[in-house]
């Protein structure tokens, strides 16, 4: 247990910035955190990650929790019931959700900027400039090779350049 | 970390830790016996064909995990396989990874079509220095290299376990990996084992390969 709480603590910052980008909704950035650590302790032994790839790994699980999440919220009986939070949030930690969703803002202006790409292209640009992967872990964590990464990262941050009209820098 | 992060954590480990700390203990022997695994070889450097390679022969085993697939701290990928049904979840993994590694059936009726790609100059399947551990060469550099082969074992075994090294995958081409089912006959004991070839395709690669 030892090495999964480190693995948590290492990551758990990053998981709930990756849902701050998607969502401005403390409570469905706090379930859908949860519900990604949740995941991630069931295959931990069977489908465990390899040393050095423990934030792909994870942000492996964090994308089909979020998939499923999206699924299920095109229903509109199961939105209805996702809003019976499932994890209840204090007023201290709405606002520290509610501030680190905020720091997410422009993170997710840039990812909507990008909208128009394919969606591994983006992928890659958020992982290596907002959730700071090396390209080679973003390369696994997206499954392509390194080498299509980079290209794909170059391909973006061109559209980034030619369509940006205030300060987006790569 | 945040107070809701705290919390969250305290969560977990009260409502999922029993089980994976559980998970955990089981899990480390097992890890070790994974990788008795035996590359069988006819002996000495074998000169490849440009078809099938190698056999690799294992037994099945229900009390362990299908399949795994580790990434190594030098970038190379270890797949163990423990039985038939895994292959699947191992293929998809490998994908995931990036890894251009399939592993398909050999089949009676496999119409697919298949094109071996030429194999590198010195392809080999070869002893390594190390007693005990056989390489198969397809290209530049091991593709794939068998783990670890216990003293004393030549013919059962409790797993399978080959180390890839994607990067010297040739572009353009895929590692096809087969499997089936084979029939050992020992006297009045028959055992049953999983027969693995290996040989490098150009893609798209194949689905299946005819036996």
């Amino acid at each position: 247990m030892d090495e999964f709480e480190a693995l948590y603590r290492a990551h758990v910052g990053a998981v709930t910035a990756f849902f701050a980008r998607r969502t401005r909704n403390p409570q469905l950035v706090a379930d859908l955190t949860a519900d990604t650590f949740v995941e991630a302790m069931g295959s931990y032994v069977s489908h465990g990650p390899a040393d050095g790839s423990e934030r792909p790994w994870l942000f492996a699980i964090a994308k089909r929790v979020y998939a499923k999440h999206c699924e299920r919220a095109s229903r509109r009986a199961d939105a209805a019931r996702r809003d019976e939070a499932r994890r209840a949030l204090n007023e201290d930690e709405t606002e520290q959700l509610a501030e680190r969703i905020d720091t997410q803002r422009s993170a997710r202006e840039l990812l909507a900027a990008l909208a128009t790409l394919p969606a591994i292209d983006r992928e890659a640009i958020e992982l290596v400039h907002l959730a700071g992967f090396t390209p080679k872990e973003a390369a696994a964590a997206v499954g392509v090779s390194p080498g299509a990464l980079r290209v794909r990262l170059f391909r973006a941050r061109a559209k980034l350049r030619k369509e940006s009209t205030n300060d987006v820098q790569f | 970390m945040s107070s809701f992060e705290e919390r969250l954590w305290s969560e977990l480990a009260r409502d999922h830790g029993e089980p994976l700390a559980s998970a955990l203990g089981r899990a480390r022997p097992t890890r070790r016996l994974r990788t008795r695994a035996v590359l069988v070889l006819g002996g000495g450097a074998i000169a490849l064909a440009a078809a099938a390679v190698a056999t690799l022969v294992l037994t099945a085993s229900t009390t362990t995990p299908a399949y795994a697939v580790v990434v190594n701290r030098d970038g190379s990928v270890t797949l163990t396989l423990n039985e038939l049904l895994g292959t699947r979840a191992a293929n998809a993994r490998l994908a995931s990874l990036g890894i251009r590694v399939r592993i398909v059936p050999r089949e009676a009726g496999c119409t697919a079509k298949a094109e071996l790609a030429p194999l590198g100059a010195g392809a080999l399947a070869q002893r390594t220095e190390r007693r005990n551990v056989e390489s198969i060469l397809l290209a530049e550099g091991a593709l794939l290299q068998q783990v670890a082969r216990p003293p004393g074992h030549n013919t059962a075994f409790d797993g399978l376990a080959v180390r890839i090294h994607p990067d010297v995958i040739p572009r353009g081409e895929t590692v096809v990996m087969t499997v089936r089912l084979i029939d050992n006959r020992t006297g009045a004991r028959t055992s049953h084992a999983i027969g693995m070839s290996a040989g490098l395709y150009r893609n798209p690669a194949p689905s299946c390969l005819p036996i």
